[in-house]
């Protein structure tokens, strides 16, 4: 069969009709003489026109041949004798590993290292013959396969292939490997082959590099890529924000780690730090080869809020990992108005000792401590969560208070104690009905508290660290729900799985309820480790503004949950880059979060969550979170895979073993046929000289 | 020459002359004014001596005025038409200035204009002022089976009555192949007829340089050709035609000549005359 090397050349072979277009033309352009003798003229013509237009036609034909000659041998065509390699009629399973990473992005001499791939992988594509099969992995983690099973149809294979696009994904070679060794076990065990392209970084393989063995029969081709000598990259390997109270209460210190992936030496290179998209500051720092280097700015704001910033390098041939980008909450707090069931002068005696205590831990929280009757009387429209510790029972005016807010979106934090009772009218609000206080030791209450598996969000996050919740003891007595079950959410329940924090929404916020006191009458819970980021979480998750949130990092195509109230009204992502991706209220489930797979590249993306009361729309509440670029990806330099498997070639020897390049006879072809043209006009001309003397 | 006056030219019949003809015995009867005394006193044999007599004559001046006739060439100052104008008009003048009668006929596909020869003063003006203001037809594409020569010369031969002089001015690219044979009839009748080929340099020559669409001027159509490649071929039609004619001419004892419009008009003029003189 024959192919060609350049097919896309062949969109020019309707040139070849250009002199037939000309001589059309021509004619057209011929100018008109009046002659009185046309009638002589025409006997004359008559005579000379068959031998004229023969010569005319074999000259036009000639030139159209020269033309479509020339073009189909730049589209370099070659025959293919099938089965090379493998023996003769013998078909290839043949799957294309194509390296779709975050590496492959690279520059080498004006053109994309990813697109030399793709190009590598048509022009073996195109050496198959048709009763050969083939198959597409993706070699960016996690492996991917476009075209899963092995495929007859190498059009669409061949589609695939030019649909794929580089990525900003680590590289995860063992992985894709694997993958390709899979598809072929279904494949006869002759013309078992994988062709891989990829640049083959350090970073790319796992061990063992090749997953298969002998037995499997499987060939490993690795065309080498036109890489350069000398792998220069440098990267921004890390960005990490700290903050810095030397600067003010709205200062920062901002460590970017910087990699330099050059062999032959430490390189210096000038760092420049970006917030708000202003430059802010720049220095220079030398970076050992293969090694890392960090660099430390400050920097203090004027004002709090969100601000987003980056850290850039120099370009070098892989651009996009010489910027990181981050986000930072300055000065951003919470407010918080407690509600005091039970103030007492003496201040451990207090039930809100321990938790002004926590609270006071952070900057970013102000609170204030009243009573009932002085909340009462207050307005809760500054104030983002309210607890309501060991609250008896409420007046009208607090009762409606509290509802309000609650129907604006805001949180709750209820905690019992001595004073609560079922029969409060209040506790119409509560995601439970509650039973009055029993004794622990009475219900057999064992220590420890535990995470629930359905908690999610810094819940989940706690089960890693050392909280010391497992050894929490429930010392006296607790509230137990009057039911089991009911519209909330359990999150944090005793041994027995007698539920200890529970969660619902109410209204259109979200109201939590502890189950215990919040001071050490009942438990021991205020004096364990985790009780300060207990409070201030249960803070954060209710205020909905989700802080740590906000400044998630995820690497580039990860996924990553957003959450959002129960009163949203729809949710838009902004990504960088000008992508928008809106759902609307009808696409958000009632879990509360979505699941965002789309952060493909980095940068900073942007949430819009709309909340609505009745239909009218409250607020808009922005939340952020960055993609990064993987960090294993910075490092550039080759590792070669080695070893039996390896039939390493420059072009494929192997495969192209069988084909017979067409374009050189066509040369040939087209240089008799200059040669025969050149008579044809030649003769032509001289004819007509001589028909003029 | 056969005409009612006597006048410049030889006429074919004898009669009282000064121009010398020839000897005859004589007969009884023979008017005794021409015996040759001179010839009896020395032969003692009666001869009469014969002159020719000089008559006047009719002149038909048939122009051709079809559309192929007003073609006038990059080289030519006139057109054929035109020249053959001038030609027609100095001939006129010629005639009546020694008393002879000059007539024209002017034709074209659409028809036929005759002035009758006359020999008045005011029947030159006339010819002159048909021949000053002559166009030729206007429309090309006129549809007549007849050939306008072959009408023209047919409509000459019954008006000719007597042996007359007729100049046919014309390009001769009729295609009718009658009118070879008209002018052959008019030559058998004993007309004096002379056929004037007026063509023009680029006829006559074919000297266009690159490729033409070559349009005819009487709805003949049009043809594409490289005239380096046809000028050859082009050039025997052309020479072919004139030789038909002057076959034809010699035929039927009449004068063919051939006039290129490059030509200047007293050389053609005295050509064209120098070949009468030798006729007669």
């Amino acid at each position: 069969m024959t192919f060609f090397e350049a097919p896309s050349m062949l969109w020019l072979l309707p040139a070849a009709a250009l002199p037939v277009v000309f001589h059309l033309v021509s004619r057209k352009m011929v100018p008109m003489v009046d002659f009185p003798a046309v009638m002589l003229l025409r006997r004359a013509a008559v005579i000379r026109r068959g031998r004229l237009r023969l010569r005319h036609m074999v000259l036009m034909l000639l030139r159209v041949l020269l033309i479509a000659v020339l073009i189909a041998a730049s589209a370099r065509p070659f025959v293919t004798v099938a089965g090379t390699g493998t023996g003769p009629g013998m078909p290839v399973s043949l799957v294309i590993v194509l390296d779709d990473s975050l590496s492959m992005r690279r520059m080498i001499r004006g053109r994309r290292l990813f697109d030399i791939a793709v190009a590598e992988a048509e022009r073996e594509l195109s050496g198959l013959t048709p009763t050969d099969s083939a198959a597409l992995v993706l070699a960016g983690s996690p492996s991917r396969t476009p075209v899963s099973e092995l495929s007859f149809d190498l059009k669409s294979i061949r589609k695939a292939v030019r649909s794929a696009e580089a990525s900003f994904r680590k590289t995860d070679l063992t992985g894709a490997l694997e993958v390709a060794g899979m598809i072929l076990e279904r494949s006869a065990p002759s013309g078992r082959r994988v062709i891989l392209l990829s640049d083959q970084a350090v970073h790319a393989w796992n061990k063992p590099a090749v997953p298969w063995d002998e037995k499997d029969n499987i060939e490993l081709y690795v065309p080498s890529m036109p890489l350069d000598s000398d792998w220069n990259n440098h990267a921004v390997d890390d960005v990490t924000v700290r903050e810095n109270h030397d600067l003010g209460p709205l200062g920062i210190s901002i460590e970017a780690g910087i990699a330099n992936s050059t062999q032959s030496g430490g390189v210096e290179l000038m760092c420049r730090l970006e917030i708000g998209g202003k430059n802010v500051a720049q220095t220079a720092t030398e970076v050992p080869s293969q090694g890392l280097a960090t660099v430390v700015f400050q920097h203090a704001f004027e004002k709090p809020g969100i601000y987003e910033g980056a850290v850039h390098l120099p370009e070098d041939s892989l651009a996009e990992d010489n910027v990181m980008h981050f986000l930072v909450s300055v000065g951003r707090g919470l407010n918080i108005l407690v509600i005091n069931g039970d103030p007492r002068p003496g201040s451990y005696h207090d039930e809100a000792f321990y938790l002004r205590r926590a609270l006071a831990t952070s900057r970013k929280i102000k609170f204030a401590v009243v009573d009932q009757f002085k909340a009462a009387q207050m307005s809760f429209d500054d104030y983002d969560v309210v607890f309501l510790i060991n609250a008896g029972s409420f007046s009208e005016a607090l009762r409606q208070s509290v509802e309000s807010f609650l129907k604006r979106g805001g949180g709750i934090f209820i905690s019992t104690g001595e004073n609560t009772s079922p029969q409060d009218p209040w506790h119409r609000v509560l995601p439970a009905d509650i039973r009055g206080p029993v004794e622990s030791s009475g219900a057999s209450l064992p220590p420890g508290l535990r995470i629930a598996e359905t908690a999610g969000g810094f819940f989940a996050d706690m089960k890693q660290g050392r909280t010391g919740f497992e050894e929490v003891v429930i010392a006296k007595r607790f509230v137990p729900l009057a039911t089991g079950q009911g519209d909330f959410k359990m999150l944090m329940s005793y041994p027995d799985g007698i539920p200890a924090l529970i969660e619902s929404e109410s209204g259109g916020g979200r109201v939590m309820l502890w189950t215990s006191t919040i001071d050490r009458d009942w438990t021991d819970l205020p004096i364990r480790p985790g009780f300060v980021p207990f409070v201030q979480e249960s803070a954060s998750r209710l205020a909905g503004r989700r802080a740590l949130i906000a400044h998630r990092q995820i690497t580039a195509r990860s996924p990553i949950y957003i959450y959002y109230p129960a009163v949203a009204g729809s949710l838009t992502v902004h990504a960088p880059g000008g992508m928008r991706r809106t759902f609307a209220r009808s696409d958000l489930a009632d879990s509360r979060k979505i699941n965002f797979t789309d952060a493909s590249v980095p940068g900073v993306y942007r949430i819009w969550i709309e909340r609505m009361t009745d239909g009218a729309l409250i607020e808009l509440v922005e939340e952020a979170f960055v993609a990064r670029h993987p960090k294993e990806e910075w490092d550039l330099k080759p590792e070669p895979v080695a070893g039996k498997y390896t039939r390493a070639s420059s072009s494929l020897s192997g495969v192209t073993a069988g084909r017979i390049p067409l374009w050189p006879y066509l040369l040939l072809l087209f240089v008799l046929l200059l040669i025969a043209e050149s008579f044809a006009a030649g003769a032509y001309l001289y004819k007509k000289k001589m028909a003029s003397m | 020459m056969e005409g009612i006056l006597g006048g410049a030219h030889r006429s074919s019949f004898e009669g009282a002359s000064i121009e010398f003809s020839s000897y005859k015995d004589y007969s009884p009867g023979d008017d005794v004014r021409y015996i040759d005394w001179k010839i009896f006193g020395r032969t003692d044999r009666i001869y009469l001596k014969r002159h020719m007599r000089e008559t006047s004559t009719n002149c038909y001046l048939v122009l051709d005025c079809t559309r192929s006739m007003s073609y006038r060439g990059r080289k030519a100052v006139h057109s054929k038409l035109y020249y053959s104008c001038l030609l027609a008009a100095a001939i006129a003048i010629m005639l009546v200035r020694q008393g002879d009668a000059a007539g024209l006929l002017l034709f074209d596909r659409r028809g036929n204009s005759i002035l009758p020869p006359g020999r008045r003063p005011e029947h030159l003006q006339a010819i002159l002022q048909k021949l000053s203001g002559l166009e030729t037809e206007g429309e090309k594409d006129i549809e007549t089976t007849d050939s306008a020569m072959c009408r023209a010369l047919g409509v000459l031969t019954p008006t000719a009555k007597n042996r007359s002089m007729i100049f046919i001015f014309s390009d001769l690219l009729d295609p009718d192949p009658r009118a070879l044979s008209t002018v052959r009839l008019l030559g058998v009748k004993g007309h004096d007829v002379t056929v004037v080929r007026v063509a023009d340099p680029d006829e006559a020559s074919f000297t266009f340089a690159s490729v033409c669409r070559f349009t005819g001027l009487e709805g003949e159509g049009e043809i594409l050709a490289e005239p380096s490649l046809v000028r050859s071929a082009y050039l025997r039609e052309f020479s072919e035609l004139s030789r038909n004619w002057s076959t034809a001419c010699a035929e039927s004892r009449s004068e063919f000549v051939e006039i290129n419009t490059e030509e200047a008009l007293e050389i053609a003029l005295s050509r064209l005359l120098e070949d009468r003189r030798k006729t007669e």
